[in-house]
């Protein structure tokens, strides 16, 4: 009777201490496991917004908030030595993209240093982002640039006439449909707009400017900062980028920055892509690059 | 019977208790032990789906995947109810034996080993051994099967064979509707894609 009662009483105190374990394991995300040195990987994958959640497809976009989060994560961790930000992204909203960068410069002033890993794309909102990194990786291939501003706004006042739809508009000021889809701007609401877009602009080009400091003159900047686009070698000969190389050697310079011996770092990536990305419903497609329903873009 | 020597009795001495349990049938006693079991097996699942890192990889938000596991303790609470049903509906229909509630009772506790599977495969994955910690958890499933074939056998006063029968029956059944099924839309899209073709 003793040995049954002692065997059951073990297998009951060994349970609950495992259980207990795992309940402060799962309650941390698994930091538990983490040993040594970590280069934290934050993946940027579609257009980045200043929206807090995504639709229930995952197709909304990368949350600006999201993504600071995990920023905060890697600047409050001690075992997070320095960081790569994966940008595969083809712009994004401007206060997004401004909202991530001062985050990312805030991990720098940690003494982290962030280093930036383009994919496919990483154009203007993406490239506002990697401008606060300490350096930028480029592939041979990847688009990048796209430094600039734009607004678009349908006219479909004929397209109404031709339906019989007459839109009726009762506003508190002459401004308040500024952008409206049923009549063209006028003149006054197409200056206000003009120099909304070249305030974001300006700010883009000091953010550049700041990024890229002794690697770009300010007069080569602003022959290039028209819009247009770049491969990865192209911007390398331009100093928008520091090197050529993909993820893996992104990684290795992170270490080399961090003063960690070469591949002896643990790589973490601390945004996982959630469930539907990975069933290619939230994909970056070329004709994302359309993005065309938001107020203000940088793409 | 006390607790301890139902827990004993289940893991060594399984047909022994199993007899006592099919008459005693302490129902209260089994139910809680059947639930402290369910939460341990998915708290501890959660941890070392962590380690293994299980979760990143299925690529479920943390939230999700965590309430996801909860879903599927309170899955396994109904189907216990499901499983002593049908296995007692199929006891009485083919050879006239019935008893739920003893069967019930045994079933909860045959669960047992499972647990303690799940909790030594999260130590062993957290030392490091994952090989060796799946090994015991095949182990612990493969000893929860046994002891529920023993329970059917045991509160159903069936054969060995006639058990097994019963046991695997639900499986067999499920398979054919699966299969069925596969075949069925394996003619549906053929079908529609002989009409597309004109």
């Amino acid at each position: 009777m003793v040995k049954k009662r002692l065997v059951v009483v073990m297998m009951v105190v060994f349970l609950l201490v495992v259980g207990g374990v795992a309940l402060k394991n799962s309650s941390q995300g698994g930091k538990i496991t983490s040993k040594g040195e970590v280069v934290g990987v934050i993946n940027i994958d579609g257009p980045i917004t200043g929206s807090s959640t995504t639709d229930i497809m995952g197709t909304g976009g990368v949350s600006a908030l999201d993504i600071m989060e995990k920023i905060k994560t890697a600047r409050q961790r001690p075992d997070i030595k320095a960081v790569v930000i994966r940008i595969n992204s083809p712009g994004g909203t401007a206060a997004a993209s401004q909202e991530i960068a001062e985050e990312l410069d805030k991990l720098r002033k940690e003494g982290k240093p962030v280093v930036t890993s383009m994919g496919d794309m990483c154009a203007s909102g993406g490239y506002w982002l990697a401008c606060s990194t300490d350096y930028i990786m480029a592939n041979g291939g990847t688009l990048t640039g796209s430094i600039g501003v734009i607004m678009q706004i349908a006219n479909l006042e004929e397209l109404y006439r031709k339906l019989g739809i007459e839109m009726e508009t009762i506003k508190s000021g002459k401004h308040k449909d500024i952008g409206s889809s049923s009549r063209a701007l006028t003149e006054e609401e197409r200056k206000l707009l003009q120099d909304l877009i070249d305030d974001s602009y300006n700010q883009f080009l000091e953010q550049v400017k700041k990024g890229r400091k002794g690697k770009i003159s300010e007069e080569e900047l602003l022959k290039i900062a028209d819009g247009r686009i770049f491969s990865g070698r192209q911007a390398l000969e331009l100093g928008l980028v520091d090197g050529l190389g993909n993820y893996y050697d992104a990684i290795r310079q992170a270490e080399k920055m961090a003063g960690i011996k070469e591949g002896t770092a643990q790589v973490e990536i601390l945004n996982q892509p959630d469930f539907w990305s990975r069933l290619g419903l939230s994909r970056v497609k070329i004709d994302n690059i359309l993005f065309q329903d938001k107020w203000i873009e940088m793409r | 019977m006390s607790f301890t020597e139902i827990v004993y009795g289940v893991l060594f001495q399984p047909v022994n208790t199993f007899r006592y349990l099919k008459e005693a049938r302490p129902l209260g006693l089994s139910l809680l032990i059947w639930a402290a079991v369910i939460i341990l097996s998915v708290v501890i699942g959660q941890g070392e789906a962590y380690v293994n890192n299980e979760i990143k990889s299925l690529g479920l938000p943390l939230q999700v995947a965590g309430m996801l596991n909860w879903v599927v303790g309170l899955f396994s609470f109904i189907m216990l109810f499901v499983m002593a049903g049908i296995y007692s509906l199929l006891a009485d229909i083919i050879y006239g034996r019935n008893n739920a509630k003893g069967l019930l009772v045994c079933l909860a506790l045959a669960s047992l080993p499972g647990v303690l599977g799940s909790a030594l495969s999260y130590v062993l994955a957290l030392a490091g051994i994952k090989w060796l910690g799946m090994l015991f958890s095949l182990a612990a499933g493969m000893w929860v099967i046994v002891l529920q074939i023993l329970a059917l056998r045991e509160a159903l006063e069936l054969t060995t064979s006639g058990a097994l029968l019963i046991y695997f029956i639900p499986f067999i059944v499920l398979f054919i509707f699966a299969l069925l099924l596969i075949v069925l839309i394996g003619i549906a899209g053929y079908s529609s894609f002989n009409a597309v073709g004109g």
